[in-house]
Formats: structure tokens, C-alpha cells, sequence
């Protein structure tokens, strides 16, 4: 270990800014998170708050909407992971068997650069297109000689558009980037391997592309799972209604407006805390399942 | 294996790094409170340099340049300096910042909860000696008005902030297409039933005339402007005060009267049906097409529509009208603008000049700082006329907005002074003059509920209620104004519900801190 150190001191300097920066940016401000047991008073500072033990997890769990707004988070993580986190492997897939290099890049750059446009502006996007009187879908909708829906005060309506919005179109074409290069990382021997022992396209991909690629798949869906709790509040907010609360209102929406906007650090804290345990809770037992049944993980 | 290592450290550091948003570390601060009272009271003679921290609304600072504000230490000898960053562009956060920095400035500006959080943990000085001692003119205002000082103290009754008081209550009223109305025979709405066959008789006797039924009778930017319909079904939305006793208009039996005359309207195609997400764009859109035919919006920003969209729409006469009757026979508009702004500037408890700072604050409150703010400075953008200042011509004429011009200079800063409406009725648009006339001649704004102060105890319990009340109430109206849920059906188990969520204990709060302002 030592002697490898010696050898390679130069690669380890490297990592010196690094460790640095998660030293001062993520391990310090944990000390910041004793205030979800503390009634957070600014001006005294964190080490003068008193301590409130866990009454602000108190105060939110004992909230009468927590269940709603935990079951429309994992609900709305459960449709993300189920149908937007397929379409960039599909895509990818798609796009390697695109021989013509001016059409597969022209759709690639066409698929990922939603993800460079603002969340604000996607929805006003999506909101204009969902409208119900010039919107283009209910035009479309009319045309064919049904009756205009207006969209977004349906709450079942609501997940769908939002996956279909954030997750798949801004999303999609970004997130097929790593699957994309993953797959260029397969050795072409095994395809002509493949060929001689004669199978067709639909065999390679099924025994040489995606075994290749399942490792990544795997990492990919373990990360994701990490973030189930925290499903961005900023996006949600700018589609939901009172009236598709019953679908749409998240934790994170939730503590937006019971703690931030009033100021309440030290709920807003505990909630994140709690978010994160389950989090940590579910991205080990991610990791669990991967190993057991595809032998990768992340550790 | 050493990739897999790697991805292990960088995995478990995101995670940590997840959980530790959001927090932030700070220094220990001690919040004595110290008074400097050996100075005699004699004005400050040597030149003082203060700091200020001053940020609002997400993107107002103080300038060090401000010729305004120049002006002033000429005329006080106090200079202030500015602390809080230009590039910020969160008002709240900086203002935490500063507090968490433990290097107070000596002036402090925010907003009342902010201040008086701050106030209560040390951060400020109390004023009200002082201001008996040192600040004849300010004395004199809280004294002749004394809801200015009933509404902006903490929690133990003491004042440690001067607030921005505004002027000019009118702020929105009804507007309607009087050429529309004309077109149709039809006279100004002076009741809730006229209203109601004006809206109808535009949404089927194709007033634009361009063939289809694509009017939108009442529309509105915001969303809460369905609920703006309320009060002319005799309905509040917000706390009132009736009879000795503070209500929450929304947990009146009135409520449900309009809620299911709201929600009729909504369903005969009155109301936009797309205005739950029209957005701020609304008046643009539906004045600018020729289909928007009546809404309540701010008297200023909705008569200018008049000029701006003339081109496309010549026809276009957006007049303010009076509020219709309510069903009660009772004219009256619920929504004005608050004279008394929560938000305003104290002394810090570091600050080694209190005396001369509430000078300085009395400046302000003098008819010359009082002017200087109002209207910037004398030869450049006002001239006294018969005693009044009056605009420049080139004020008035150029092509930046007055307001603009004045912000420039510091003036209209929202600093612990009086406005003087006056300022603004110089360049007002006449059609909104004409309304915010109309609205405050007829004496139809109902008053304002006052800015109550809750103590420690109060503030949790509304902290841990009011949240998901807010958020029951709010999808229940929704739900009611597009049918989705009967009114009449469920209005009993909403009242229920709120009960059972605390609404009484809400209540019964805002009635002990009512009383408290009345004794204070």
C-alpha cells in the first residue's frame, strides 16, 4: 500500500483538491445538521440553540398530509423509474444501430439539448401545450373530433405529464450519453464471433449489447434509487394546482411551503435528514439486490 | 477493483453531500444590548459614516452613490454604507447571512418578521426611549398615527424598527370593455346581477364581432383571482374583523353562497376557464386577441393596457368601474394596498451612534427628508410650485418611468418614511387616476386587518396548523370553482375538517393578538 503510494504519489497530489473540496463543502456543513433537533434561532447561531429533541420530525410526521406526500413522492419516483428510466438505454440501443453518422448525430444532438433548457421554461412549454383552448394537443384532440381536456387540473393527469416532461423529453437524450458510451466500450470480436456463429441482430443484443452494458444499467438504477425521495420541487411546482395536489404534492413541494417559505430552517433540515436516512436505507438495499443477482454494485 | 474503490468514495461522499444540504455553519454571537446614553442630543456636528444593510424585494440595495442619499448627509452629516452584496438576489438569505456573520452593521433593514426575530434575539435596540428623546418629528407621526406603531411591534411590545408607510390605499378595483358594453347597450354593472347579465351578454352576443364565441367575460392574471369574485357574494377571503371578534372569511357560512355562485359562473364559461394557469401573461394575451371582456387587477399597470395595445385592438376602451353590489346590496372592494408596509430600518445593538442614528432616522420624518425621498431633488426633478413639489417637465417626459428615474437616485427607497401619494398621481395614467379617485371618493375599500403580532407560543402552533389548513382550503376551492366536488354537498364536512385540523385554534390566536393590538 505504502510502496504504491511512493510509486504513484503524483496521481494521489491530484486528488488533494478534491478531498479538499469534500472536506470543506460536504463534511463541515454536516455539523449544520444537529439543527433538526434544535430550535434554530439565527442571530444565537447553532451552538446556542436549544435543543428540541425530534420535535420537528414530530411536527412532520404528525402532519395530516404525510402520508399523501410520502405516497405521491414514492409513487412518482416508482413512474419515473418504471417508464423514464428504460427510454435512454432503448435510445441508446437504437442510436448504435443507426449506421448513417450525420443521422445519428443530428438525432443526438436533437434528443439532449432539452436538458439544457430551464425547468421554468419546459413547463411553460408543457403548459402551453396542454392548454385547453389553443393548445396544440387539444387542438389535435378536437380535430379528431374529441373534447378539449384541460390537462393540467386533472390529477390523474398529473404523473404522466410530469414523467413525460422532465424525465423523458428534457432528460432522455442526455442520459442515453453514458449508455452510448458504454456501448462503443464492447469488443467488436464478439459481435463477429456472433455473426460466424450465426446470430441474428436480435441474439446480439440480447447476448453480447446488453450484458455489456448491464453493469452501467445497474450503477445508473442504483443512483436513481437513491434519489427516490427527492423528486425537485421546483418543477413540480410550476405544473401543480390545488386542485392535483392529491397527485402531485411531494414531500419536498410540502417542506417548501410549510418550511422555507416561512423561514423554518430547522424543519426544512429535519425533513432533508429523513429524506436522506430512507435514501441511505434504499440505495444499500439496491446495492444488495444488484450484487446478489448481477454481481456488480457499487461497492 | 481500484475503479470500483474510486466509485465507492465518490458514492459515499455524494450521499453525505445529499444529506447535508441545505445547513450551514456559524459563529457564536453574544446579543447584549447596549445603549449609548452619555451622548447630550446635540446633532452630530463631525461627519459620521454608517453602515446599513439594506436589501429587499430580491434585488433592491442601498447604493453608496445615491445623490439622495448624498443630499442627506449633506443636510445630516450622517453618510451611510452600504454592506449587502449588489449580486445577491435573495433578500432573505442575505439578511440571515448578515445575522449569522456576527458583524452587525449599524443600521439594519428588513422585513417586520425578519426584524423582529432579530430584535428578540438581541440583534436590535429597542426604540421607542430614544425616539421620545431624540426624534421630535417621528414622535409626532407614530403619535398622530398610532397603528403605525401598533402593527410593526415585536412580540414583547417594545418597537425596534421604523417602517415604510406608503400612501395611496386604492390599489385594484373592476375593469370592464366599456366599448364592448356600448356595443351591446348595455350600462356599467352597478350590481352583482348586472354584472353577472353583462359577462353572459358578452360571452354570446360576440362583442369582438369577429364572428366566434371566443370571449373571455372575467379573467385574471393570478389565480387567486377567482376568489376576488368572492366578495360580491357577500363572502370574505381573508381576516376580518367584525363586531369585536377577528373571522377568517373563508370559514364563513358566506363563504359557501359564493363558492357556489363562483363556481356556476366558472361552469357557464364566465370565468376563463383556462385561469388556473394563464399566468401573468394574462392581460397581454386576451387584451392583446380581443377576447379578455372584464377583470380586477391594479388600477396603474391594467389602465395602461389602453395605450399598449391600441395598435392591435383600436377599438379598446379597459375602463375601471365601481365594485357591483353584492348580493347584500353593499358596495365595496376588499383588496387595497397596505399603508403599513412590514418592512423597515432599525439600530443595531453594535451600533456605538444610537443617538445620532435616530437623528438621522428623524431626518426622514422631517417635510424635507420626507420630500428628498418622495421626489428626489429639488432643481432636478422637482420645482416647488406654490409650496408643492412639482415634476420637471423632463421628468415627466422621459422616455425612462418617473418611478425609474426616481429609483435611480435613491429615492423611493423603502426606508423608515412616509410616502406622499402625491408623487405618483403627477404621472398616474388618467384613466387609473380616475379609478383610484372613483374607489377612494366613494369611501369603498373596506378597511385593511391590521398586522397582528403573535408570540413565541402562537407562532408554533401556527407554524404547525396553518400549513396544512392553507392547504386543505386551497384544494377545496379549486375542487368547488371547476366542479370537480358539489359545494353545497361538502361544505359541511369542510367546515368539519377544519375544525378538526385546528382552524379554531388558529382562530381563537388571532383574536388574543387582535386584542393585544388594541391595547397596545
Amino acid at each position: 500500500m505504502l510502496r504504491q503510494i511512493r510509486r504513484d504519489y503524483l496521481l494521489y497530489l491530484f486528488l488533494i483538491p478534491f478531498l479538499l473540496w469534500y472536506a470543506l463543502f460536504i463534511f463541515k456543513p454536516m455539523y449544520g445538521l444537529q439543527i433538526a433537533f434544535k430550535d434554530f434561532l439565527l442571530f444565537r447561531g447553532i451552538a446556542e440553540s436549544p435543543w428540541v429533541g425530534l420535535e420537528h420530525f414530530k411536527v412532520f410526521l404528525e402532519s395530516p398530509y404525510f402520508t399523501r406526500v410520502l405516497v405521491n413522492t414514492l409513487v412518482l419516483s416508482l413512474y419515473s423509474l418504471l417508464f423514464a428510466f428504460p427510454i435512454p438505454i432503448v435510445l441508446a440501443l437504437l442510436m448504435n444501430e443507426a449506421k448513417n453518422i450525420i443521422f445519428r448525430r443530428t438525432v443526438q444532438t436533437f434528443t439532449y439539448l432539452p436538458h439544457f433548457i430551464s425547468v421554468v421554461i419546459v413547463a411553460g412549454i408543457a403548459t402551453n401545450f396542454l392548454a385547453p383552448n389553443n393548445g396544440v394537443i387539444n387542438f389535435i384532440i378536437d380535430k379528431l373530433g374529441g373534447s378539449k381536456v384541460y390537462f393540467l387540473t386533472v390529477p390523474e393527469y398529473f404523473r404522466s405529464i410530469f414523467v413525460l416532461t422532465f424525465d423523458i423529453w428534457k432528460e432522455a437524450g442526455f442520459s442515453s450519453i453514458v449508455y452510448f458510451a458504454a456501448l462503443s466500450g464492447i469488443n467488436p470480436q464478439l459481435y463477429e464471433a456472433a455473426v460466424i456463429d450465426g446470430a441474428n441482430k436480435g441474439r446480439q443484443m440480447w447476448h453480447i449489447t446488453l450484458p455489456g452494458i448491464l453493469p452501467t444499467i445497474m450503477i445508473l438504477l442504483i443512483m436513481k434509487v437513491g434519489h427516490i425521495m427527492d423528486v425537485s420541487y421546483e418543477a413540480i411546482i410550476l405544473l401543480y394546482q390545488p386542485v392535483t395536489y392529491e397527485t402531485a404534492d411531494v414531500i419536498s413541494t410540502y417542506t417548501y411551503r410549510a418550511g422555507l417559505q416561512e423561514g423554518h430552517y430547522d424543519l426544512a433540515t429535519a425533513v432533508g435528514l429523513f429524506n436522506a436516512v430512507i435514501a441511505f436505507i434504499l440505495v444499500i438495499g439496491a446495492n444488495k439486490l444488484s450484487k446478489k443477482f448481477t454481481n456488480t454494485g457499487l461497492w | 477493483m481500484h475503479g470500483k474503490k474510486l466509485a465507492k468514495i465518490v458514492f459515499c461522499v455524494t450521499l453525505v453531500a445529499a444529506l447535508a444540504a441545505g445547513c450551514s455553519n456559524s459563529p457564536k454571537q453574544e446579543g447584549t444590548v447596549a445603549v449609548d446614553t452619555n451622548n447630550s442630543g446635540e446633532t452630530s456636528k463631525t461627519p459620521l459614516e454608517l453602515k446599513i444593510h439594506l436589501h429587499y424585494n430580491d434585488s433592491r440595495v442601498f447604493d453608496n452613490n445615491s445623490p439622495v442619499f448624498a443630499k442627506a448627509a449633506e443636510l445630516t452629516q450622517v453618510t451611510l454604507k452600504g454592506t449587502a452584496s449588489p449580486t445577491a438576489t435573495n433578500s432573505k438569505e442575505t439578511f440571515n447571512l448578515m445575522l449569522v456573520s456576527g458583524n452587525l452593521p449599524d443600521i439594519i433593514h428588513g422585513s417586520k418578521d425578519d426584524m423582529n426575530n432579530a430584535a428578540l434575539q438581541g440583534a436590535l435596540v429597542p426604540l421607542d426611549d430614544l425616539i421620545k428623546q431624540h426624534a421630535p418629528h417621528l414622535k409626532k407621526f407614530l403619535d398622530d398615527n398610532d397603528w403605525v406603531r401598533k402593527g410593526s411591534v415585536a412580540s414583547d411590545g417594545k418597537l425596534y424598527y421604523i417602517p415604510f408607510v406608503a400612501d395611496g390605499e386604492a390599489s385594484s378595483g373592476f375593469f370592464i370593455r366599456k366599448d364592448w358594453l356600448d356595443k351591446l347597450g348595455l350600462p356599467f354593472p352597478k350590481t352583482v346581477d348586472e354584472y353577472y347579465k353583462a359577462l353572459t351578454a358578452f360571452k354570446n352576443q360576440d362583442p369582438n364581432g369577429n364572428g366566434l364565441k371566443d370571449e373571455v367575460p372575467y379573467f385574471n392574471r393570478n389565480k387567486a383571482g377567482v376568489i376576488e369574485l368572492a366578495q360580491l357574494f357577500g363572502a370574505r377571503s381573508v381576516w376580518y374583523e367584525q363586531d369585536g371578534k377577528v373571522h377568517y372569511g373563508k370559514y364563513e357560512k358566506e363563504y359557501k353562497t359564493a363558492m357556489s355562485n363562483v363556481a356556476k359562473w366558472y361552469k357557464e364559461g364566465l370565468i376563463d376557464n383556462e385561469i388556473y394557469t394563464r399566468g401573468s401573461k394574462a392581460r397581454d394575451v386576451l387584451l392583446g386577441n380581443n377576447t379578455g371582456g372584464s377583470t380586477h387587477d391594479w388600477f396603474g399597470s391594467t389602465a395602461s393596457y389602453n395605450d399598449s395595445v391600441k395598435k392591435s385592438v383600436p377599438s379598446i376602451q379597459f375602463v375601471p368601474f365601481m365594485p357591483p353590489a353584492d348580493i347584500n346590496g353593499t358596495v365595496k372592494e376588499e383588496q387595497s394596498r397596505p399603508l403599513l408596509v412590514a418592512r423597515g430600518w432599525g439600530i443595531s445593538s453594535s451600533n456605538k451612534h444610537a443617538v445620532e442614528t435616530i437623528k438621522y432616522f428623524d431626518f426622514w420624518f422631517t417635510e424635507e427628508g420626507r420630500r428628498l425621498s418622495n421626489f428626489g431633488l429639488e432643481g432636478t426633478h422637482y420645482d416647488m410650485v406654490n409650496g408643492k413639489p412639482i415634476f420637471k417637465d423632463e421628468v415627466l417626459k422621459n422616455e425612462k418611468s418617473v418611478l425609474n428615474q426616481l429609483v435611480e437616485v435613491g429615492a423611493q427607497l423603502e426606508i423608515g418614511v412616509k410616502q406622499d401619494f402625491s408623487y405618483e398621481q403627477q404621472w398616474m395614467n388618467p384613466i387609473a387616476k380616475e379609478g383610484v379617485n372613483m374607489y377612494i371618493n366613494n369611501k369603498t375599500l373596506l378597511p385593511l386587518f391590521p398586522q397582528l403580532t403573535f408570540n413565541d407560543e402562537e407562532q408554533k402552533i401556527i407554524s404547525q396548523k396553518w400549513s396544512s389548513i392553507e392547504t386543505f382550503i386551497m384544494e377545496k376551492e379549486q375542487k368547488w370553482v371547476m366542479g370537480v366536488e358539489q359545494v353545497d354537498a361538502n361544505f359541511d364536512s369542510y367546515l368539519k375538517t377544519l375544525k378538526d385540523m385546528g382552524m379554531d385554534d388558529i382562530v381563537k390566536i388571532y383574536n388574543d393578538a387582535y386584542e393585544r393590538y388594541l391595547k397596545s
